[in-house]
């Protein structure tokens, strides 16, 4: 199946600072993709780039289009979101519905409003007069009426409370994602939402550290947690990385069997976050 | 670069890619959209005709009967007269109307695209289908089509209020009866004066598409627009004593209107013979304004910066 997403050495500088140094990497149809780095790691750029929103050089195919010259065209079938709630104020909930249907040649304004009926958002309220938790809920009620291919959210529900955030992702996860979708996610609260992902992409100074599939996480990586006395032996296995909390020992190892590992304690398939910690240690003193 | 693309939008399980709104559709909303966000555009025009049309209860005119003026007063009052002084009124009332609407206009031109790069909105504009291009045609649409229509329009129905709210008083006998309706002469003067809107929106296209291209590149758009309007001639006539951008604003201000106005004589004395508005028409030399060559150069002009500013929205990255 050809991808959504097709990146090859992508690279774009501010000044001195390389935001993407060569990023590559393919997103299938139908994933839910995590794209995971601290902050000034070249997510959003990243994100940028896909959008058409910002130039950059290698090679970047979203849709089969192009995002620097076929932009116009891209935005009928990618959906996107920004990190903060970049709704004017002045818009009027109603207008906002007029809008999208005015302009959007695949927006069902039934579908938005059946959404808005649930919440407390009234139709002639204006966006100025709305919680923050109401305003991600409104640009979701607009996002969702929308058939797009691809949605690209960036930090969708960062500064949310708990419970708009988890609704948030229910919502996403229940109603709108299916076979035929493919959704990018930036975020920082990797915890959080990582039983969402099908796949994951960590990128860390502009450059791809890792990305695999969650099956593939699972061959790949290994977390042992053993003794401080068994450590010793267990480190000649080469870990990644480790860490050591009330007496206990956690390590992470590539590529072991579960056959090697087995004999020097507990093993489990490691989360995203434990990934994520352990991979920017990782690059970092690099 | 065919195939791939074939693939990639009839690829199993891929809809036909969607066709594009109607480009009526959208720009009819892109439009709306600027009224709703800019209030003013369609609240200013309307408190200033409000004012004018409302100016016809306390409107006064003050009589005096000492002989001198008999004359005067006499022919204000023959059939002539009056016509001269509804064609002068209907004139006249309309210019506080495009007065408001040249502030409203340039306000709007320099904060619409600055606006949205100051409330990062531009992110979920952009998150739509709509161009660059579009989105910029449509603030062109708005500012040098609809909203000067629009207040042509008004300034007719608020002349008519105006001679309503008169004609009342005439009747309970609180003014004297100066207004006559007078089909021809009105539409002689509709016409002149939507000629000259006409030939307004052209001459000032080069100066509002320059308040269009602030509003999308620097982030204090109204102190760029009149500081260097201001201080460039005097600094000019300090450091070189000469006043070349002071002649050069003056002449994009009142160019044309020279041209059309030269030569202009009207005589009040001539008002028996020919009306008002039949001689506007004949003198006005709107042939000449429209063939003139600065008033196109200046279209030129404006063409390149709106496509500047089309550049500009569409690769900024500053968010």
């Amino acid at each position: 199946m050809t991808a959504v997403i097709e990146a090859r050495g992508l690279a774009k500088s501010f000044g001195a600072k390389r935001a993407l140094d060569g990023v590559s990497f393919s997103v299938q149809p139908g994933r839910i993709v995590g794209l995971i780095g601290p902050n000034g790691a070249g997510k959003t750029t990243a994100l940028k780039a896909i959008l058409g929103l910002t130039p950059f050089s290698g090679e970047l195919s979203v849709l089969g289009l192009d995002p620097r010259t076929q932009r116009d065209r891209l935005m009928r079938e990618v959906c996107f979101m920004a990190d903060v709630a970049v709704l004017p104020r002045w818009l009027r909930v109603r207008n906002a519905l007029d809008y999208c249907q005015g302009v959007h040649p695949r927006f069902d304004r039934s579908i938005a409003a059946a959404f808005l009926e649930k919440t407390d958002i009234q139709m002639d309220s204006r966006v100025r007069e709305l919680s923050k938790g109401m305003v991600t809920q409104l640009h979701l009620a607009l996002i969702m009426a929308i058939d797009a291919r691809l949605l690209v959210l960036d930090e969708p529900t960062i500064g949310l409370d708990l419970l708009y955030r988890r609704k948030f992702y229910d919502t996403l996860l229940n109603d709108y994602f299916d076979k035929e979708r493919t959704i990018l996610l930036t975020t920082h609260q990797v915890e959080e939402v990582e039983n969402l992902f099908t796949d994951i992409i960590f990128i860390n100074h502009g450059q791809v550290a890792l990305a695999a599939s969650v099956e593939e996480l699972g061959e790949r990586y290994k977390q042992l947690t053993t003794t401080t006395e068994t450590a010793p032996r267990a480190r000649a296995l080469q870990p990644f990385y480790e860490r050591e909390v009330f007496g206990r020992v956690a390590m992470l190892f590539e590529g072991r069997s579960a056959a090697e590992l087995g004999t020097y304690g507990e093993l489990r398939t490691p989360s995203i976050a434990d990934l994520f910690v352990a991979k920017m240690a990782g690059s970092a003193s690099t | 670069m065919n195939t791939v693309f074939a693939d990639a939008a009839g690829g199993p399980g891929a809809a036909a890619p969607p066709q594009a709104k109607p480009l009526g559709t959208t720009l009819v909303t892109l439009v709306r959209r600027e009224f709703w966000e800019y209030r003013v555009l369609w609240l200013g025009p309307l408190v200033a005709a409000a004012l004018v049309a409302l100016a016809a209860i306390s409107a006064h005119v003050n009589f005096d009967f000492t002989h001198e003026h008999n004359s005067k007063l006499e022919m204000l009052l023959s059939p002539a007269g009056r016509l001269g002084v509804s064609t002068f009124a209907q004139w006249v009332l309309s210019i506080p109307l495009y007065l408001i609407m040249l502030f409203v206009l340039s306000y709007y031109l320099l904060d619409c695209l600055s606006a949205e790069r100051r409330d990062r909105s531009i992110l979920f504009w952009k998150s739509l289908p709509v161009s660059d291009g579009l989105t910029v045609a449509s603030k062109l649409l708005t500012a040098f089509v609809v909203v000067p229509i629009g207040v042509f329009l008004l300034a007719m129905v608020t002349y008519f209020v105006f001679a309503l709210i008169i004609a009342v008083r005439v009747a309970i006998g609180t003014a004297p009866d100066l207004l006559v309706f007078d089909a021809v002469s009105w539409l002689q003067l509709e016409i002149i004066m939507l000629g000259e809107l006409i030939l307004g929106v052209l001459w000032y296209a080069p100066a509002a598409a320059a308040m269009l291209l602030l509003s999308s590149w620097v982030r204090r758009p109204v102190l760029w627009a009149t500081l260097p309007t201001i201080f460039a001639p005097v600094l000019e006539r300090i450091a070189f004593g000469t006043h070349h951008v002071w002649n050069f604003l003056h002449y994009r201000t009142v160019g044309i209107w020279a041209i059309l106005l030269h030569d202009l004589n009207i005589n009040p004395e001539r008002m028996q013979s020919q009306t008002l508005s039949s001689a506007l028409m004949q003198q006005l030399h709107f042939g000449a304004a429209f063939a003139d060559a600065g008033l196109w150069s200046g279209v030129v002009v404006a063409a390149a910066l709106v496509y500047a500013t089309i550049r500009i929205r569409r690769y900024r990255d500053e968010t």
